[in-house]
């Protein structure tokens, strides 16, 4: 099949009736980012849909054409190919109406899809459904792609069964296996039937058909086994090569989960050491009296002035009092000077004062049994005697109350007290330094949180479609995996190995009987069904054999054309596998016959696009015609260079290619996209430009019309 | 630090002493601030409670709001007489013998010995014949109501500081360093620890 002319009409941006005539060879139809590439490929897309769907929609109509219509007027949308198939020209028309009503809504109508075939003069028109006679809808699969990620056919889980199915001889082998089916079944039966008369032999003969029964039921069991193990294999197969690519960003990430994780515990930490309850400290540790030592001061000032008049006071009373006794008591300790109150300095500095042989009062030694010694190892004992209840107070006592002396009391631990609460004011500064500190810590962690984060991020968008949960399981399976896959492939060979054993069980106890019905009347039917059961094998075989031969001819061919299209540069070889499941996988094999997982895009687009070619070279070879191959920008991952050689290569293959690009554009001096001219002269083939009709408005749909202009 | 702090009853003899004539009574404060100062920032009135933080509120019982008013008073070393409308006067719940307990609270820690501070700056901040009362010529009663009425008077100039701030910021109390400001910012003057860049003596 040869496309021989293409048109659009009203289909979105092209406006009214644009035409494409092609040739048999390379077709490129270059233009850029919405001058209406895509369009044109949709338009095809949409003209090939014989399945009635999609018939008419209000979206595929021209805006610009809607714009321009005056109340009431309408006009069509039409898509057309004329095209040679087997010596006969024909063209295949879709088309629908639209009208534009008062109020400025839009309706369709109308719709028609003709097939119209030229012969000679005569003229026959056919529903377009008929297209499939032409062009398989299966093998349309086979010849349209949009951009380099639609290339890979075997992606369709039944592509491969498709395709032997269309390209081999093997779909006329299905007929005659249920024949043979049947056959065998009725052999079989007529020489049973021939042998039931064969009394001698009838307990050999029944031990024989057991054997056979049995045979052929655990077989069966067995094949059933072997391909459900055969599926497990290929599904734990599929499931490491996904993980194959994942595999180092697994690594990756969960190496950076456990950064991340340590760095967060550290976090804690060091968030946990931060102790702000300032407002608590000022109570539970008393911060509050971070300036009580001017009011201490204060304190001891007034109590010591009040003490020192209470003592004095008391004094004066038991002196004029003149109690003998008291008297007595009073001279021992008279001085010239009021003396402390006996607990001054206390019992446990006295003592100390006393073992350290001076007074740390006025700073002055006091040797042992010196007379200050003595006086400070009197004023002890005194304060322990006070301690003692008063045996004999005889005088009425001065005073009622000894409010003061609890004052003065309190005044001596206070000043004790007082460096603690000067140094109030530095402990809360260094807490508050401290915890500065602290956050700083936190802060640097932060940051550091952030790369790893970040890092996350860059791995988790980077391996396409998975989730991080995805990602570390995968990583907890790989063993897991590859020990299921090896024990179902280790089955796998243990049941083959049954396999053989009972067919050949079968085998004898079927030989063994056709044995015992030589030289009866039976004999006839044993050799009619060892021969109908021989034939039987031998399309199994044949089936398979051809089924090998076709892949290995789309492998050559394959090879063939991935050996042209990439002359000076690594290419590997192609093979095409079959799965344990039927489906087929296009692959990349080094010379050590180790298999290439990752080939870069270009390699990757032109190994599949070889396979393309094979295939529709095997097709016209069988039908004895072309099927076109229609690729919407394959080539975006190619370099320049890489790109011309592509399509100077495609050029001489013989073969009608059209395809659709932005290749061969160029920014001239004033910024504007226009083509190179001089690359475009190196392409030998049809060229043609599409690109926007200026001016336009870029934010009116309206105005936006696609023209084509044939370059060469 | 709070343990050298806290020996500070540890020479006054242990019969009736006047601190704790003192501790059974409960300062009065002016009614206003229950509503805009004691209930917002502590769970005055809410019942003993362990989750002080949980409620976003940053002290514990009435007596603490009443703690830090006191000592604002003190140290700004300014006092307010309160109203005279006994209306418009209330007792704080607690007595002063058990301020500072805390013995249902988690997490925080006890610090009784606050109190004698408390009454140690009362004792040098009120005018009282000292003479006189060992002699019994006045009566202890008298010489506690005037402790008490001096610490009423801190307090309530205390409150009606607390009671700016939060008019002009609600949530001025929320910061952790709040009333360490407050007390650092009041306490600056009377010093000669060499201050850093964290002390805001400035504001």
């Amino acid at each position: 099949m040869i496309i021989r002319k293409i048109e659009i009409c009203n289909f979105r941006s092209y406006y009214k009736s644009n035409t494409f005539e092609l040739i048999n060879g390379l077709n490129l139809i270059i233009g850029s980012n919405g001058d209406g590439k895509t369009t044109f490929y949709e338009a095809l897309e949409w003209l090939f849909r014989t399945d009635g769907t999609n018939k008419m929609d209000g979206k595929f109509i021209s805006k610009k054409r809607i714009d321009e219509l005056f109340a009431n007027e309408s006009d069509d949308v039409r898509v057309a190919m004329t095209y040679e198939h087997k010596g006969t020209v024909k063209t295949l028309e879709k088309m629908f109406h639209f009208t534009k009503s008062f109020d400025g809504e839009v309706s369709t109508s109308n719709y028609s899809y003709i097939l119209t075939e030229m012969n000679g003069v005569e003229r026959t028109v056919n529903d377009g459904i008929r297209f499939d006679y032409d062009f398989p809808s299966e093998l349309r699969k086979y010849t349209m792609f949009k951009g380099e990620g639609d290339l890979d056919v075997f992606q369709s889980s039944n592509a491969l069964k498709m395709l032997v199915e269309t390209f081999s001889d093997v779909k006329d082998f299905e007929a005659y296996f249920a024949f043979m089916e049947y056959a065998t079944k009725k052999a079989n039966q007529a020489r049973d039937n021939a042998q039931k008369l064969d009394k001698k032999n009838t307990d050999k003969i029944k031990q024989l058909k057991y054997t056979i029964d049995r045979e052929t039921g655990m077989l069966s069991d067995i094949e059933r086994e072997i391909k459900n193990k055969e599926n497990e294999a290929v599904n734990f197969d599929g499931l490491l090569k996904s993980i194959e690519q994942s595999k180092e960003a697994s690594k990756l990430l969960i190496s950076v989960n456990r950064r991340i994780e340590t760095l967060s515990q550290k976090r804690s930490q060091t968030r946990a050491r931060i102790d702000e309850n300032y407002t608590i400290n000022l109570l539970d540790n008393m911060w509050i009296l971070m300036g009580f030592s001017d009011i201490a001061e204060e304190y001891s000032s007034k109590i010591n002035k009040i003490d020192l008049k209470r003592r004095k006071l008391e004094q004066d009373y038991l002196l004029t009092a003149g109690a003998d006794k008291v008297l007595k008591k009073m001279q021992s300790m008279k001085t010239d000077f009021v003396p402390l109150p006996v607990h001054i300095p206390g019992q446990k500095i006295m003592q100390e004062m006393l073992d350290d042989e001076v007074c740390k009062i006025c700073g002055r030694p006091a040797k042992k049994h010196s007379e200050a010694w003595e006086y400070m190892l009197h004023r002890l004992e005194e304060y322990k005697e006070s301690l003692k209840a008063d045996e004999d107070e005889e005088i009425e006592p001065y005073y009622k109350n000894n409010y003061i002396v609890e004052l003065q009391k309190r005044d001596t631990t206070l000043n004790d007290n007082l460096s603690e609460i000067t140094k109030l004011r530095k402990k809360i500064q260094d807490a508050i330094a401290f915890n500065n500190r602290l956050h700083d810590e936190v802060k640097k962690i932060d940051a550091n949180l952030d790369l790893e984060f970040e890092q996350k991020k860059r791995i988790l968008a980077q391996t396409d479609g998975l989730s991080e949960e995805q990602l570390l399981a995968n990583y907890e399976s790989i063993s897991n995996w590859i020990d299921l896959k090896n024990k179902a492939e280790n089955r796998i060979e243990i049941l083959k190995r049954q396999r053989s054993k009972h067919r050949e069980e079968l085998e004898n106890a079927q030989e063994a009987l056709s044995k015992l019905a030589e030289g009866t009347s039976a004999a006839i039917y044993a050799m009619t069904a060892l021969i109908i059961r021989q034939i039987s094998d031998a399309f199994k075989t044949a089936r398979e054999t051809n089924k090998k031969r076709l892949l290995h001819a789309i492998e050559d061919e394959s090879n063939i054309f991935l050996d042209k299209l990439n002359t000076n540069d690594f290419k590997g070889t192609i093979r095409i596998l079959e799965k344990a499941n039927g489906q087929g996988e296009v692959v990349l094999m080094n010379n050590d016959n180790t298999r290439i997982f990752h080939p870069n895009t270009a390699l990757r687009t032109t190994y599949l696009m070889s396979v393309l070619f094979a295939i529709s070279k095997l097709s016209s070879e069988k039908d004895k015609t072309e099927i076109p191959l229609l690729f919407d920008a394959p080539t975006s991952s190619f370099t320049e260079a890489k790109e011309s050689e592509f399509f100077n290569v495609i050029s001489t293959l013989n073969k009608q290619v059209i395809i659709v690009t932005k290749s061969f554009l160029k920014e001239n001096a004033n910024h504007e996209i226009v083509l190179d001219r001089i690359k475009v002269n190196e392409i030998s083939g049809r060229v043609f430009r599409i690109e926007k009709k200026k001016p336009f408005d870029d934010k009116n749909l309206t105005t936006i019309q696609t023209v084509i202009s044939k370059i060469k | 630090m709070a343990d050298i702090l806290n020996n500070i009853e540890e020479l006054v003899d242990k019969g009736e002493k006047l601190i704790d004539i003192w501790g059974r009574r409960k300062p009065k404060f002016e009614k206003k601030y229950e509503q805009n100062v004691m209930r917002v920032i502590s769970d005055y009135g809410v019942g003993a409670s362990e989750n002080t933080g949980a409620k976003g509120k940053i002290l514990g019982a009435g007596y603490e709001p009443y703690i830090m008013a006191f000592f604002i008073g003190l140290y700004s070393n300014r006092r307010l007489p309160l109203t005279e409308e006994s209306d418009d006067l209330k007792d704080l719940g607690q007595p002063l013998q058990y301020w500072g307990n805390l013995d249902s609270k988690k997490f925080r820690k006890a610090y009784p010995a606050l109190r004698s501070y408390i009454f140690i700056a009362l004792v040098a901040k009120t005018d009282i014949d000292w003479i006189a009362l060992d002699k019994g010529e006045i009566k202890v009663s008298t010489v506690i109501t005037k402790l008490i009425e001096t610490m009423e008077e801190y307090a309530n100039y205390g409150f009606s500081v607390m009671e700016d701030k939060l008019k002009n910021d609600k949530s001025c109390f929320f910061s952790h360093r709040s009333f360490l400001d407050i007390f650092l910012q009041l306490t600056t003057k009377r010093t000669t620890v060499a201050d850093s860049d964290n002390f805001p003596e400035e504001l």
